[in-house]
């Protein structure tokens, strides 16, 4: 069978069709948790482990549609700009905010990694998860731990962010849009982004700038946190 | 063409911030640096919103699509995660939620306290 997926066609082909139908199911059961991106993921791994596909194989393809991630994050310059006056109006408490969310991203899993009984490498894989992908490796390589267990942890948390983002927000009372937004970016970074893109542009502008802020702000935490651990 | 045109100018800053990265400014991504370099530029109205708004708009609506792959690379750690994978979800998931409502609820009291002041 290598013949009919040894070619780039395959990854992309099989991503757009999943993606499709994911959406479709998802739109019918209109169940939260049963979200596109997630579904989609999920029916891939089905696949390529019950064909036994590479990786490799299908990221033939698959790298093609990460090639654009780049420019679409760098895209979320646009609605920062849109409304930039909002975070210039309250940028301290912004900052506030994004402070106490690292802070409490990080010691609660140094804590909960502790009582879990987890190993230092595993802990160490957590820490960089409520960052950014390409930030949370240059993390995981200052902490000395695997970068792509961190990716994984990364790619985990804006999963679930994306899908239960909105739900914790509305039980929890959140309902500034300025306290969604940088909620969602600083939680689950771009994704979490993706689902404040679709509550709204504030949302939207405010999560793109959580991103770069908890980014940066765990990047200078990491010679603390290498102490403790 | 105008879309191929904005697409052009978005990777042409991405080109550059990949140059900046990996050469002088190591420790942040080539794509927290473009986002950097395309908000200066329009700040500065170098270049003109008009100029990037088509395909900054369809780029971000496909934004969860492109996740996909990186997503099924969870595939090649599932055997690590196995062993403790359950207390991992419930880590991942506590923490995730704690920081949200944290963040959340901080800067919502603050926004009150300061409109408060301002009445």
């Amino acid at each position: 069978m290598d013949w009919a997926i040894d070619t780039p066609l395959f990854g992309v082909t099989i991503s757009i069709i999943t993606y499709f139908l994911a959406r479709f199911i998802s739109q019918r059961l209109r169940m939260p948790i049963l979200n596109p991106l997630l579904l989609a993921i999920a029916a891939i791994i089905f696949i390529l482990k019950t064909f036994n596909i590479d990786l490799e194989t299908y990221n033939l393809g698959g790298n093609i549609i990460t090639f654009f991630l780049a420019p679409a994050t760098i895209a979320l310059a646009v609605p920062l700009y849109k409304q930039w006056d909002v975070f210039k109006n309250n940028y301290l408490i912004i900052i506030s905010g994004v402070l106490v969310g690292v802070l409490t991203g990080v010691f609660s899993t140094i804590i909960m990694g502790k009582l879990f009984n987890f190993d230092k490498l595993l802990i160490t894989s957590l820490i960089p998860k409520n960052t950014t992908t390409p930030i949370a490796i240059e993390i995981a390589n200052m902490l000395g731990t695997n970068a792509s267990l961190a990716v994984t942890f990364v790619i985990l948390s804006g999963t679930l962010g994306y899908v239960i983002g909105e739900y914790v927000l509305k039980t929890f009372n959140i309902n500034n849009n300025i306290a969604k937004g940088i909620a969602l970016g600083t939680a689950s970074h771009v994704m979490g982004t993706t689902k404040a893109m679709e509550l709204g542009d504030i949302e939207g502008a405010m999560s793109s700038i959580a991103i770069t802020l908890a980014g940066i702000i765990t990047i200078i935490l990491v010679p603390f946190v290498l102490k403790l651990i | 063409m105008k879309k191929l045109n904005q697409l052009g100018i978005m990777f042409f800053i991405l080109w550059i911030a990949n140059i900046l990265s990996a050469n002088y400014i190591n420790i942040l991504p080539p794509t927290i640096i473009g986002m950097f370099i395309l908000f200066i530029l329009l700040k500065l109205k170098i270049l003109k919103l008009s100029s990037v708004e088509d395909i900054s708009n369809t780029l971000l609506e496909y934004l969860p699509f492109m996740f996909l792959p990186i997503g099924v690379g969870i595939i090649n750690v599932l055997d690590v995660l196995k062993n403790d994978f359950v207390t991992i979800i419930i880590t991942v998931c506590l923490t995730m939620i704690l920081v949200m409502i944290t963040t959340g609820k901080t800067i919502q009291f603050m926004i009150n306290m300061k409109k408060r002041k301002e009445e």
